[in-house]
């Protein structure tokens, strides 16, 4: 970002977090379905851009933190250390009266349900509308990969709102 | 638009659903994050300078160097002299805790944050914590292994914190620990130019604190290592791989971004699964291994009632490796657990084996 003294470039930073943070909060906040997490992601992300700021380009400022957004890694995303065997499978629970009525509960629910993978490619393919190539460069996959896991999860997003549909939670 | 018209619908929902999570999201405080990121930067510039004095200070000392507050240089494991000069060479990564830990520490931005450093000229691998006032302690380094596909990690005086490097090949990571764990977190970051990543993993640990890291398994997509970089029997089956380490005590599966391990039993045959249910269903889709002895044939899996067969793939290794059986199932009643009620083989001697699924 130029020569600019440290006053300008906190001041710079300043407004790219003002600017970015609402697209940067929606975008964790469908990684992780939880409004605490996806606020502890963005904060991270931040951080680490306000630390290769002088090495960010400005018009490529919140491509690079949405890169750093998508990578971080969250236990709610991904079980590591010893298990017992069926501790891997993912925690289910009763959908109350209001989300079986809201399909926005429910999208977020079948995201969740979603390989790491899949989701980060779903959300970056179909909210963020990135390309398949840069989807691939901001996950550091190829490009086939991005088109495996959009794939597979489209599939399994299909099927299960359309089931869900057939219950009456999506119209 | 697409041709797909799901792709659109998908894209208006999730728009819909974005927007209207948008206000329940506490934007981060620019301030907060500003003085986060000089905090990194200062700790930089201060484990620098403690590095570099450590040249002067401590040179031939044999070991992992300790340097900062609180180092315990004898439980340090034995190699060689590793101090280094700061700056030259080094390719350094930051990593931050993200997620919820909620045994041993209070919110992210509260907790140490992770340096680690690796300078492929003078094999080192160097790592620092910087706490929550701004002070950078625990500065330790060791001498990189001579096998690319190794892992090693510094220890910490903070417990429940781990550092190291993986090999950059690792897509996906399995720690183990010498006790209960507890909840943990990790955070994994390129570091450019070298074979390897960085990572940092916390745990908060159970009935007596947190156990300290004793290995990993980490996988390239197509076959599982140790820490010393050798390799794991394993077998590949769709998206699943499934492996079994006898020198490890373990036996796991790496499933498409998802993992699961458990101890190998004393009694019985050794199972695992990993499973996934979708919301509206009562159906468990399950990932089943079963590992047999070496040199079985004509193996036999049967489901549990409340529970179909899909497919079983056997997969032999070499005449002394134990057979990898993966098999996956369709399970509608928990009273089916994985499955699998029972397995049958023939043993390479002809005789008959079998047994009951745990």
């Amino acid at each position: 970002m130029g020569s600019a003294t440290k006053s300008e470039r906190d001041a710079a930073f300043t407004a790219f977090v003002h600017q970015a943070s609402p697209s940067l909060l929606r975008t964790a906040w469908l990684l992780t379905g939880d409004h605490h997490t996806a606020h502890d992601l963005v904060q991270a992300a931040l951080v680490r851009t306000y630390v290769a700021w002088p090495r960010v380009r400005a018009d490529s400022a919140l491509a690079y933190t949405r890169r750093v957004l998508v990578n971080e890694r969250t236990d709610r995303w991904r079980r590591h250390g010893a298990e017992v065997a069926l501790a891997a499978v993912p925690e289910t629970t009763s959908p109350g009266p209001e989300s079986v009525t809201d399909e926005r509960d429910a999208v977020v629910r079948l995201l969740a349900r979603l390989p790491d993978q899949q989701r980060r490619v779903v959300v970056l393919r179909y909210y963020v509308d990135l390309s398949e190539q840069a989807t691939a460069d901001a996950l550091n996959i190829s490009v086939g990969s991005v088109k495996s896991a959009a794939s597979r999860g489209l599939a399994t997003l299909r099927a299960e709102l359309a089931s869900t549909t057939s219950e009456g939670v999506v119209r | 638009m697409s041709t797909d018209t799901f792709e659109d619908t998908l894209r208006d929902l999730l728009r819909d659903t974005a927007d209207a999570a948008g206000p329940g999201c506490l934007e981060p405080d620019a301030d907060r994050v500003v003085g986060l990121g000089r905090r990194v930067l200062r700790r930089r510039r201060w484990a620098a300078g403690l590095v570099a004095a450590s040249v002067a200070g401590v040179a031939g000392v044999m070991g992992v160097t300790a340097l900062g507050p609180g180092a315990d240089e004898s439980s340090l494991p034995a190699g060689t002299t590793s101090a280094t000069t700061s700056g030259v060479g080094e390719v350094t990564a930051d990593l931050t805790r993200s997620g919820s830990v909620e045994n041993a520490w209070g919110p992210a931005d509260e907790q140490p944050s992770v340096e680690v450093a690796v300078d492929m000229g003078r094999r080192t691998l160097s790592s620092s914590t910087l706490g929550q006032d701004g002070r950078t302690s625990d500065v330790r380094s060791a001498t990189l292994p001579t096998n690319p596909r190794a892992s090693m990690w510094v220890p910490t005086t903070t417990p429940g914190l781990e550092r190291g490097v993986l090999p950059a090949a690792a897509k996906d990571v399995i720690f183990l620990w010498a006790g209960d764990q507890g909840a943990g977190t990790h955070d994994l970051q390129p570091l450019p130019g070298t074979p390897y990543q960085a990572f940092a993993v916390w745990v908060g640990g159970e009935n007596g604190g947190p156990p300290p890291l004793s290995g990993v398994l980490w996988t390239d997509g197509a076959a599982v290592f140790r820490t010393d970089g050798s390799e794991v029997h394993s077998a590949r089956d769709g998206a699943a791989l499934a492996f079994v380490d006898r020198d490890q005590g373990v036996l796991g599966i790496f499933d498409d971004g998802s993992s699961s391990v458990a101890a190998l039993p004393e009694r019985g045959i050794p199972t695992i699964m990993t499973g996934s249910q979708m919301d509206g269903t009562d159906t468990l889709e399950t990932t089943v291994l079963l590992v047999l002895p070496p040199g079985v044939d004509e193996v036999g899996v049967t489901a549990a009632e409340g529970a179909t067969l899909r497919s079983s793939e056997t997969h032999r290794g070499s005449s002394t490796q134990d057979t990898l059986v993966v098999a996956h199932l369709s399970v509608t009643s928990p009273a089916a657990g994985t499955g699998v009620d029972s397995v049958t083989w023939t043993n390479a001697d002809g005789s008959p084996g079998g047994g009951p699924v745990s």
